[in-house]
């Protein structure tokens, strides 16, 4: 037993010995980027923050896109077949939980831009114009997703800052606070004299980053929404007397969707994208490959064979409901109604028909257009898997900035400036120009000219119209055939209700957060 | 060590290690270790990369013993073992998960033109409390030789607890919107008996033997760290449907418990657990997990002359199979017959159980309880009969050894599962189970021919 221990005597002593060799583990990381506390320093490390930044707003918008648009009135969600994306079709149907996965992913995605943007914020060192610039781009898109929470969740926490780990479980906030974040961020942001400005309105490249005047239009939008009607219009009509921005004239209204236009006079802000095979992996989307129409029950021929990209996947086909507001505004051969969606028989004298014995799901024999993808759209035409395009992803364009403009001066009372400014939309859409403006007129115009464009459901919520609109939404189901339509799937609890005016706080995050209370009917 | 990407990764691993080993007439055994493992700095921190492993076994060999000598005539020799150790894993860390290193994630344009910003941010968001995960086995056994070598058997009992199981992915809340740093978060346990029995002997020049295991597995998750509800594991279209969750097998199948088809529509009902009158998330429950309540294998071995006959089958009991191949958005591929046609409901058949065709809830429906299968199955996994072609014959061509043989590989399964195989799997520890349709063990037929010069 004496020598046992000796042993471990041995061992012991060895083990001192050579400790000193432990410094080889001190591998250092290939490449080292530095910390977050050092990074933050140069211009050039800055702006990779930034580019950081929008690439997760490019990734939160497909999910911003699908919940904002599934949730108003004017598609079916549809796909290949009933239960094909489940959670997009509760959230049409009104029949989702707090369990929605996709409600789930929009709220941590907004969340996540709100890191990246706070990570400039905060650990930024240094006040070279880039610096600054980017500090206050990084507000502009705070703002921007303190904006959706607000108006979706209403309570969801306000952000502000880098949260240490001891933070990770706030509680509930405000509206209040909300708006005060988004108010402070964005006049922070404009008046900070940091932000650029368009050179004119055909001018492409600087809008790629957020300008002076998408801040206008966002704090703008702010103020519409708290009911701030003068600060609105006051904010509004900067971006409008800029003349930075125009409306989509140089082609047809429909082509202003298309990758051939990115960057567009009418565009406020989009997420890019290139015509770049080398990175089209990295920059693909499902956003088009989902919103083409279902191309295994379809036959494409003549021109719609030449010019789609199929193998599509059939999601946020038009309402019959929809199509009728059109027809009773612009009548059935509307050049708007025309270049924004198409009946069926529009539909096969372009070429395409449904196979015999098919059947469309979710589908009332209206398909939308202007949200199709076309090839000349795609870096490469793959029809196994559609989602290759280069169409910039779009958060706001100038149509939007005018009817809220519009909205925000005839609430104000300026109903000349209200006028004028439904009518440059109309005349767009060659429609006739109205002489006098209601409240009504301008949400029927917002509607159609914005239709699927991820505004219609804040705005109903906002003018509580939508237990007028969507009550009832989700109650059956299309199905279209060659020989009709069917409403083959029905639900029996459906419809927006009260507690729908505040979409639920997640289920997940009211069970790993005690200090999250749910929302209001939930 | 070179990546796929071209890039070098080096690791560096320190250890130390002491053995003491006692051994007193053969009779009692005792052996003791201690190891201290030091990791990389792209594994842990200076702080907590040191981990210390001691282990201690002993055997006594029974049958030395003066007691046990009137026995010996019959009971070769009979030894007891104990063993109790730990060893410590960082397999699933690499990259300097814990630190809030900046990395690069991503090109964005910032003009016009093919012209990228290269994008960067903080790796994970940290966690310099992160250390070794540690495993701990404890065993127990017998092992003994009867009649003159013609008997053997083997009795163990095993415990092994993992703790401190390094988790990524974990969200403390949907707030924080950075990628978390992995964390200890977890323990499990497995636990059961092994026996062994095998029997050898000759009647005349007829040589045969056979052997026979089988092994009991009891499988639990026994802690998990409070900020984690549970560890969401395997994906199935758009659902998580394996998970990683306090007091359950590790990586169950989750999903809702399917009631009956309602025979007035051909729809799918499922159990309304939380009672609140609808079918939601509250509703998910544990409808089943992979691992078996035991496992089995017998070889047959039997020799005649120039003859030969090998028989070997493994079986297992008690583990599910998930199939995961029905998908609502693929209407016309990758269904089974057995699973979704036969017996379905239809006008004319009102009490099938089977859904109807575009029945409502099929999503809810493929992750349902209807989709989990009794996975048990016995495979012969070969029979062999061969011939030695005698010497002397041999001799006259030349050769020292010939054999023929016919083999039938995996060739029979004995199982109720409808889908291919029940030892389905999508992947070794989160998919244990997912029958994703993944391309089955063939069934073959070998002849073959060995020959020796």
């Amino acid at each position: 037993m004496k020598k046992n221990i000796l042993y471990i005597a041995l061992l012991a002593v060895a083990t001192m010995g050579f400790t000193s060799c432990e410094d080889q583990l001190d591998i250092e990381k290939h490449g080292n980027m530095g910390s977050q506390e050092t990074y933050y320093t140069t211009d050039d490390n800055v702006n990779s923050a930034t580019a950081s930044l929008y690439l997760q707003m490019r990734s939160l918008h497909y999910n911003w896109f699908m919940t904002k648009n599934c949730l108003a009135d004017d598609v079916w969600s549809a796909g290949g077949s009933r239960g094909d994306n489940g959670d997009m079709e509760r959230l049409n149907e009104y029949t989702f939980d707090m369990d929605n996965g996709m409600i789930q992913s929009l709220y941590s995605g907004l969340y996540s831009v709100i890191y990246k943007a706070n990570l400039i914020i905060d650990k930024v060192q240094g006040d070279t114009p880039t610096m600054k610039r980017a500090i206050n781009e990084a507000k502009v898109f705070r703002a921007w997703a303190h904006f959706e929470l607000v108006t979706l969740w209403g309570t969801a926490p306000v952000v502000d800052h880098l949260l240490e780990p001891s933070e990770y479980r706030k509680g509930n906030s405000t509206p209040a606070d909300h708006w005060a974040l988004i108010e402070s961020d964005l006049t922070a942001a404009i008046e900070s004299g940091t932000l650029p400005s368009k050179s004119d309105a055909d001018d492409q490249e600087t809008g790629i980053r957020a300008t002076q005047e998408l801040a206008e239009a966002f704090l703008g939008k702010a103020y519409l929404f708290q009911g701030k009607y003068n600060e609105a219009a006051t904010m509004l009509d900067k971006v409008i007397s800029s003349g930075k921005y125009a409306l989509f004239t140089a082609d047809d209204y429909d082509m202003q969707f298309h990758a051939k236009y990115n960057n567009n006079c009418e565009s406020m802000f989009e997420l890019q994208k290139r015509n770049d095979q080398e990175q089209m992996g990295n920059q693909l989307d499902m956003l088009l490959l989902m919103q083409g129409w279902r191309s295994d029950v379809l036959s494409y021929s003549g021109l719609a064979n030449s010019v789609i990209a199929q193998g599509t996947y059939g999601f946020m086909n038009p309402r019959k409901s929809l199509y009728d507001a059109f027809v009773a505004q612009e009548g059935a051969n509307g050049y708007r109604l025309n270049k924004t969606m198409m009946t069926y028989e529009q539909l096969e004298a372009f070429g395409v028909s449904v196979q015999p014995g098919a059947t469309v799901y979710g589908c009332e024999g209206y398909f939308m257009w202007k949200n199709q993808s076309l090839k000349e759209d795609c870096v490469m035409d793959f029809s196994a898997f559609q989602g290759l395009q280069y169409c910039n992803l779009k958060v706001m364009r100038y149509a939007e900035v005018l009817l809220l403009a519009a909205e925000a001066q005839l609430q104000a009372g300026n109903t000349a400036k209200a006028l004028d400014y439904i009518n440059q939309i109309r005349t767009r859409a060659k429609e006739t120009p109205l002489t006098s403006v209601t409240l009504n007129d301008i949400k029927t115009e917002k509607r159609l000219e914005l239709c699927n464009e991820s505004v219609r459901f804040q705005d109903l919520v906002r003018w509580g119209d939508a237990i007028t609109a969507m009550g009832q939404q989700g109650k059956e189901i299309p199905s279209f055939t060659t020989t009709g339509v069917k409403w083959g799937f029905q639900n029996t609890n459906y419809g927006f209700k009260e507690k729908h005016m505040l979409l639920p706080i997640p289920l997940k995050e009211l069970n790993l957060n005690s200090n999250m209370q749910k929302n209001a009917g939930w | 060590m070179k990546s796929v990407s071209g890039e070098t990764v080096d690791n560096t691993k320190y250890s130390y290690f002491g053995r003491l080993s006692y051994d007193y007439l053969g009779r009692y055994l005792l052996q003791a270790s201690l190891r201290a493992d030091a990791a990389d700095l792209s594994k842990l921190s200076k702080k907590t990369r040191w981990g210390y492993f001691p282990a201690v076994s002993a055997g006594w060999t029974i049958s030395e013993e003066k007691f046990f000598q009137p026995l010996k005539k019959w009971f070769d020799s009979l030894k007891f073992r104990a063993s109790w150790g730990q060893n410590g894993s960082l397999s699933a860390l690499s990259g300097y998960s814990y630190s809030t290193d900046m990395a690069q994630g991503g090109l964005y344009p910032f003009t016009s033109g093919i012209n990228y910003t290269q994008a960067a941010a903080p790796s994970t968001m940290g966690n310099d409390e992160l250390k070794w995960e540690t495993s701990e086995q404890l065993n127990f056994g017998f092992d003994g030789i009867l009649f003159g070598g013609r008997m053997t058997f083997g009795i163990d009992y095993f415990t092994k607890k993992t703790k401190d199981l390094l988790v990524w992915n974990t969200t403390p809340s949907l707030i924080i919107g950075g990628a978390t740093s992995p964390i200890n978060a977890g323990n499990v346990e497995n636990k059961g008996f092994e026996f062994e029995l095998g029997w050898r002997d000759h009647i005349g020049d007829f040589n045969y033997s056979i052997r026979a295991n089988l092994s009991t597995l009891k499988n639990e998750v026994t802690y998990i760290d409070p900020s984690i509800t549970r560890v969401a594991g395997s994906t199935f279209h758009t659902y998580t449907v394996t998970w990683f969750e306090q007091g359950y097998p590790v990586y169950y199948f989750r999903g809702y418990e399917f009631d009956k088809i309602d025979p007035e529509t051909g729809n799918p009902l499922f159990k309304d657990l939380d009672g609140d009158g609808k079918i939601s998330d509250g509703d998910l429950t544990n409808i089943g997990d992979a691992i078996p309540d035991f496992t089995y294998g017998i070889t047959l071995t039997a020799a005649y002359k120039g003859f030969d006959l090998t028989v070997f089958g493994t079986g297992s009991h008690g583990n599910d199979v998930f199939n995961c191949i029905n998908r609502p958005d693929y209407t016309t591929s990758n269904r089974l017959k057995e699973v979704f046609y036969d017996n379905r409901w239809t006008p004319t058949n009102t009490t099938g159980d089977k859904p109807r065709a575009g029945a409502n809830d099929m999503d809810k429906y493929a992750i349902s309880s209807a989709l989990v299968y009794d996975g048990s199955y016995f495979k012969i996994k070969q029979i062999q009969l061969g011939y030695t072609l005698p010497k002397n014959l041999l001799k006259k061509v030349a050769i020292n050894h010939a054999r023929i043989y016919a083999s039938l590989d995996d060739y029979f399964t004995f199982s109720s599962y409808p889908g291919f195989d029940p030892e389905a799997s999508a992947n070794s520890t989160t998919g244990m189970g997912i029958d994703k349709g993944s391309y089955p063990t063939s069934k073959k037929i070998v002849f073959g021919l060995n020959v020796e010069f």
